[in-house]
């Protein structure tokens, strides 16, 4: 760090690129679509994070199909989470991620159940093929990812109030990220979401007991500034499912719905060096601009971040 | 780490090129396939079993088929092969699809029907002025007991168009086509029965004509179906055009019956609140409805008040049915049954979520009567039932849970008893709470009443059976919208609800 030949710029890039981590907590909560672990940059070889968040995330107003309804049976439906999230580097263009999520879902009105459960254990590969430096102004690089998602519990999937659809996915993603030597990025993603058949507690018309559940095609789009001392970034995220069956049409179970949305969010990472070396709060927020078979959501998450070192 | 970068990107390469090959490949869950029925027997004496709706057979007045030797037949034979020469691959499809089974074929197709039309009304503010907040706006509302109509007429419509068909396949006994000219084949396999008039072409009429007058806004689709069904036994040979229009005059003919059984059946003033049988609850607190509604909605009236006074089938008085009141609200009795049903939602496990969810059958599904009849269904094909002896179970079943339904909404608005969870919000559920008054369970009396019939007719499987209805009465309980009085008293009356329907069974002239 302390070699006269590396601009005092690609210095703040290095510290910067190790405040990222707080990018990962982003969009936990919504790991019920098993996405969000993925973005622009990478660990580092032998360098690891360990981050636990809460979220909070509600609605009363929510889209069957894509009109905007409310059930005086639900109220307002509350969804939180608490998840542990954990990246390692394994090489300098090598990540493996790993995410699991408790979540409690509950309405305020109506008389459904509650539901609380560990749910889906998200795992991912992210490699950079590609790393280019453009100029003295910054670097681009391209990230391709693949993740799948498995659910860890027995969890409810078929009911107006559960955590999560209970199916199994796997998903390929390329990142696109540009950034510069004065701590501003932007990057672009895009990704194929593939979900499983979920099995189901009662029969359909044909006597399975088991529902399709469709596909979805996911794109992102994220703009952000950091250096030593914060990060902040704002994103977009529209996601549309391939098919699927509506809220409330005929024999359509929950997890055979085709979900679709548009979401905005900020997040904030700020160090707190006084507790230790590697620490920092994540705060982040989120609102669902449009969607289908969806609640019209706002979202709130705050995280506690760590960042250690397993070798080199 | 060179190593590991390398297996890791090999993984990551695999991983990535499955999942993309993968991409519009996936598969979709699909209907099942069944077999050509082929049946165990072919019950020569059906037609002199005992019709529902008509006296006898001979009531219905065909033309005595042309002689084989005639050249009116003749002609219809050379017809029969211009059929079976220009058969498209979509109709050869259409007749596998029929021969599975039509008497199924059409209960699935009802099944799914009362699924499309089984959404309850949402609160309608113009209609709430002409003092009709919750009208039902695309008919009819499919909930259990209307479903239960539903499957009633038609398996009975399906029932008698069958005896009558029987009695004159045997009076006239016209060989199958193939038995008179032998370069016509079955590509599928056709039950050695007489062809006139066609069992095909008479539940395909029957059937249509009773779920026309059930769903009118699906008429169109029907009839479709109902061509393509009929048409489907001159792709494969195995009826001439005379056969056809003679069991569509059948079908025709008992579904006219039916549709005018259904007309006079007390149903239309079943809906309406006005018409309450017991307008003065025997309790001292009465039920309610529990269901919260947009503002300035009224509460919506308790589901088909009056259904306790629609004509009933085998069950000769639904009075003598009806079961002693529940235990009072300030006794001991029902204090316990509360604090049980609040216990059980309190521990609720994951297999009690699952059995209250398997046999729910709640909004937008085919109800707990769609059930058995896909039960039944499964028993059916099993046993490779003819199609007479397939209508006559379903027949009795679905007489009987209509009986059930009956006699169940009878008791539910002499006592008006209050959900659980009406007496304590507390108490969640795994199922939509309905809107009628919980004493007796609906569930329970249904599958009282179906287990009891399908046992009288599958006795090898009268103890699965049995455990069936014990399991779906139980359901109630543990989702949280029952007592377990309920479920009891319940599944007791269906019970002896069904046995009405077995002694139907017993005198109706089949060899059981």
């Amino acid at each position: 760090m302390k070699n006269s030949f590396v601009p005092l710029t690609t210095i703040k890039i290095i510290m910067f690129q190790k405040t990222l981590l707080c990018l990962f907590l982003l969009l936990l909560p919504t790991s019920i679509m098993a996405q969000g672990m993925i973005d622009g940059f990478m660990r580092g070889e032998g360098k690891s994070v360990v981050a636990l968040s809460y979220s909070s995330e509600s609605y009363k107003d929510f889209y069957k199909n894509t009109t905007l309804v409310q059930e005086p049976n639900l109220g307002r439906i509350t969804t939180t989470s608490v998840s542990l999230f954990t990246a390692v580097g394994i090489t300098n263009s090598i990540d493996v991620l790993l995410s699991l999520p408790y979540i409690s879902a509950t309405s305020d009105q109506g008389y459904w159940q509650t539901q609380s459960s560990l749910q889906d254990l998200n795992f991912a590969v992210k490699w950079r093929p590609l790393q280019v430096k453009l100029s003295e102004l910054g670097t681009l690089s391209a990230i391709l990812a693949c993740g799948v998602s498995i659910p860890t519990t027995n969890y409810v999937a078929n009911a107006p109030v559960a955590i999560g659809h209970h199916s199994p996915s796997a998903d390929a993603r390329l990142v696109v990220n540009y950034m510069t030597s004065f701590g501003l990025f932007a990057a672009v993603q895009t990704g194929y979401i593939r979900h499983g058949d979920v099995e189901l507690d009662r029969l359909s018309l044909e006597g399975n007991m088991k529902t399709n559940v469709p596909d979805a095609i996911d794109f992102s789009a994220k703009v952000g500034y950091g250096n030593s001392e914060f990060y902040i970034d704002a994103w977009m995220q529209s996601q549309s499912s391939r098919g699927g069956t509506n809220i409330g049409e005929t024999d359509a179970s929950f997890p055979s719905n085709g979900i679709s949305f548009t979401r905005l969010g900020l997040t904030g990472y700020y160090p707190l060096k006084f507790i230790a070396e590697k620490f920092g709060l994540s705060l982040s927020g989120a609102t669902t601009l449009n969607g289908r078979n969806i609640g019209k959501s706002n979202r709130i998450s705050i995280g506690a971040v760590y960042e250690f070192s397993l070798w080199n | 780490m060179l190593t590991v970068n390398k297996k890791i990107k090999s993984i990551f390469i695999v991983c990535a090129l499955s999942l993309l090959v993968s991409i519009g490949c996936k598969e979709q869950i699909s209907s099942p396939e069944y077999q050509t029925l082929v049946p165990q027997n072919n019950d020569t004496t059906g037609g002199s079993w005992k019709m529902y709706l008509a006296a006898s057979p001979d009531d219905i007045i065909l033309p005595i088929p042309n002689a084989t030797s005639s050249p009116e037949y003749t002609a219809e034979l050379s017809a029969l092969k211009g059929y079976i020469n220009t058969r498209t691959a979509e109709q050869l499809s259409t007749a596998k699809y029929w021969s599975s089974g039509a008497v199924l074929r059409w209960n699935e197709i009802a099944r799914a029907l009362v699924a499309k039309y089984n959404v309850a009304p949402p609160y309608h503010a113009d209609s709430a002025a002409k003092g009709n907040p919750y009208p039902v706006l695309n008919p009819p509302f499919a909930n259990p007991p209307i479903a239960s109509r539903v499957y009633a007429y038609l398996s009975v419509a399906q029932y008698d168009a069958l005896v009558a068909s029987w009695s004159m396949k045997y009076k006239y006994n016209r060989p199958a086509p193939k038995l008179i000219d032998n370069t016509i084949e079955n590509v599928i396999s056709v039950p050695a029965i007489p062809s006139y008039p066609s069992e095909h072409a008479a539940i395909a009429a029957a059937s249509c004509e009773v779920l026309a007058f059930f769903f009118p806004k699906e008429k169109e689709y029907l009839v479709e179906l109902a061509m393509g069904h009929q048409d489907s036994r001159l792709r494969i040979g195995a009826n001439v055009q005379s056969d056809i229009v003679a069991g569509d005059s059948v079908g025709k003919y008992v579904s006219a019956k039916a549709i005018a059984r259904a007309k006079t059946d007390g149903t239309g003033a079943a809906g309406r609140a006005d018409t309450v049988r017991y307008p003065i609850p025997m309790i001292s607190t009465v039920w309610k409805s529990i269901e919260l509604q947009p503002d300035g909605a009224p509460l919506r009236p308790g589901m088909l008040p009056s259904w306790g006074k629609v004509k009933s089938w085998a069950v000769p008085n639904v009075d003598a049915e009806r079961p002693a009141p529940p235990p009072a609200l300030e006794s001991k009795e029902f204090k316990d049954a509360l604090a049980e049903v609040k216990t059980i939602a309190d521990s609720r496990t994951r297999e009690q979520w699952r059995i209250a969810d398997f046999w729910a059958d709640g909004g937008g599904t085919f109800t707990p009567p769609g059930h058995w009849n896909y039960i039944a269904a499964g028993l059916i094909r099993k046993n490779n039932m003819n199609e007479l002896r397939a209508a006559r179970t379903l027949a009795l079943m679905n007489i009987s849970i209509m009986d059930a339904g009956i006699c169940c909404w009878d008791v539910k608005y002499v006592y008006y008893l209050p959900r659980p969870s009406q007496m304590d919000a507390s108490i969640k559920t795994a199922t939509g709470v309905p809107n009628f008054p919980s004493y007796t369970s609906g569930h329970a009396t249904f599958s009282g009443a179906a287990s009891t019939v399908l046992g009288y007719v599958f006795q090898s499987e009268a103890g699965t059976l049995s455990a069936q209805a014990e399991e779906a009465a139980l359901s109630r309980l543990l989702g949280g919208i029952h007592y377990r009085f309920d479920n009891e008293v319940g599944l007791r009356c269906g019970r002896n609800i069904g046995g009405w329907a077995v002694k139907l069974g017993q005198a109706d002239g089949s060899p059981q």
